[in-house]
C-alpha cells in the first residue's frame, strides 16, 4: 500500500510542471531520486491516480498519451508536499540540521 | 511472441487498450529487468478491477459488482468442498455453520445484482445478450442441477466417476457464471447497484466471508489437532473475503 502511494507522490511531483506521457514521468521521477520506477508501477500509479481523478489523460500526441494534473490533483499534490516539508523540518530540526 | 509482450497481454484489456503503444514501447524499452515487477503489477490490476479506466463511475460500480460476484461464487464452491470433507461443518454443532454463510452471501450476492434497464432497447439488447448467452446459461444451470442432485447424496461413499463429474460440474457452473457476469459488465441493458445498495452487498459479502473463514480455520484446530486441508481452505476463503474488501476500498476512493 505504502509503495503504491509512495509511486503516486512521485508522478504527481512529476507533472506539476505540466503534461508529461509515461516515459518523460519516469525521466522526470529519475532526476528528483536518482532511481526510475518500474514499468508497472509507473502504469499502475497512473491508472490510479486517473481514477481517482487527481491526473486526466489528453489527446494522443505521436502515439504517446500525455498526462496532466486536475485542479484537485494540484490542490492534493500541494497539500502532501507541505506535509511533508512539515515532516522534513520537524526531523532535521530534531537532528540539529538546518533545513534546506 | 516476447516475453514482455506476453506479459503485457495478461494485463486487463481496458488498462492495456488505454495506455496502448506507450506502456508497451516503455515495457520493451526496460527489458527483462521489468518482468517481475510487470508481473506485481498485473496481478495487483486484476485485485482492483474498480480502477480500471472506465466511462463513468455507473461502469465503476458494474465492475465492482461482477467482481463481488465472481469472488461470491469462488468462495461457495471452495466452501462446498470444504463442506464435502468435513461434514461437521455444515452440522449445527457451531453457532454458525458454511451453510448460513451461504444463506448470508446469497442475500449480499442479490443485494448487488445489477437490475435490466426499461425501455425498448435495453429490453431488445438484454435479449439478444440473453441469446448469445443461452448455450453457457443452460450449462451452467444443467451443472448446478446436477451437482445439487449429486450433492444430496453422501459424496464419500458414490462411485469416484460420480464424484469426479460432480466437481467437473460444479467447476463448469462456475466458472460459466463468472463469464456471463464479466460480459455483461458496461451493458446498456443492465443498471449497476446505487453506492448505498453496492456497499451494503459488499458489507453483508464481507461478513459471510469472514465467518466462513473463521468457521473452517477454527475446524483446523479443534480437538488439539491440526488439519492442514482445513487450514488451506480457510485461508483461501480468507484471501477471497480480501479481494472484496480491496474492491469496497477502491469504490470509497474513486
Amino acid at each position: 500500500m505504502q509503495a503504491h502511494h509512495d509511486a503516486q507522490i512521485l508522478v504527481l511531483c512529476a507533472l506539476c510542471d505540466g503534461p508529461l506521457h509515461g516515459y518523460a514521468i519516469n525521466t522526470a521521477i529519475e532526476k528528483m531520486t536518482g532511481k526510475r520506477l518500474g514499468v508497472g508501477s509507473l502504469y499502475g500509479a497512473l491508472t490510479r491516480l486517473e481514477a481517482k481523478g487527481l491526473i486526466e489523460s489528453l489527446e494522443e500526441v505521436a502515439r504517446t498519451r500525455p498526462v496532466h494534473l486536475t485542479p484537485k490533483g494540484r490542490q492534493v499534490v500541494e497539500q502532501e508536499l507541505r506535509t511533508m516539508a512539515r515532516v522534513a523540518e520537524v526531523g532535521l530540526r530534531g537532528l540539529g540540521v538546518e533545513p534546506a | 511472441m516476447s516475453v514482455t509482450r506476453t506479459l503485457l497481454r495478461l494485463y486487463p484489456a481496458s488498462v492495456r487498450e488505454h495506455w496502448g503503444l506507450m506502456l508497451e514501447t516503455d515495457a520493451q524499452s526496460a527489458g527483462w529487468r521489468t518482468w517481475p515487477n510487470l508481473v506485481a503489477a498485473v496481478v495487483d490490476m486484476w485485485l482492483h478491477p474498480v480502477i480500471w479506466p472506465a466511462e463513468s463511475i455507473r461502469h465503476r460500480r458494474h465492475r465492482a459488482a461482477a467482481m463481488a460476484l465472481v469472488v461470491t461464487v469462488t468462495i461457495f464452491v471452495i466452501g462446498r468442498a470444504a463442506a464435502a470433507s468435513d461434514s461437521t461443518l455444515t452440522r449445527h454443532s457451531h453457532v454458525w455453520t458454511l451453510t448460513d454463510c451461504a444463506l448470508l452471501m446469497s442475500c449480499g450476492a442479490i443485494l448487488i445484482l445489477p437490475l435490466p434497464r426499461t425501455g425498448r432497447q435495453a429490453v431488445t439488447t438484454l435479449l439478444r445478450k440473453a441469446a448469445t448467452l443461452v448455450v453457457p446459461l443452460s450449462i451452467a444451470v444443467g451443472s448446478l442441477v446436477f451437482a445439487w442432485g449429486v450433492g444430496r447424496a453422501e459424496l464419500s461413499s458414490a462411485q469416484p466417476w460420480v464424484a469426479t463429474c460432480f466437481w467437473l460440474a460444479l467447476a463448469a457452473a462456475a466458472v460459466l457464471a463468472s463469464r456471463i457476469v464479466w460480459t455483461t459488465v458496461g451493458s446498456v441493458a443492465l443498471t449497476p447497484p446505487g453506492p448505498a445498495r453496492l456497499h451494503l452487498g459488499f458489507a453483508v459479502l464481507i461478513t459471510g466471508g469472514a465467518l466462513a473463514s473463521w468457521i473452517t480455520l477454527s475446524a483446523a484446530v479443534r480437538g488439539g489437532r491440526f488439519d492442514p486441508m482445513s487450514a488451506l481452505t480457510g485461508a483461501c476463503l480468507l484471501a477471497l473475503t480480501f479481494t472484496l474488501v480491496l474492491t469496497l476500498n477502491d469504490l470509497r476512493r474513486c
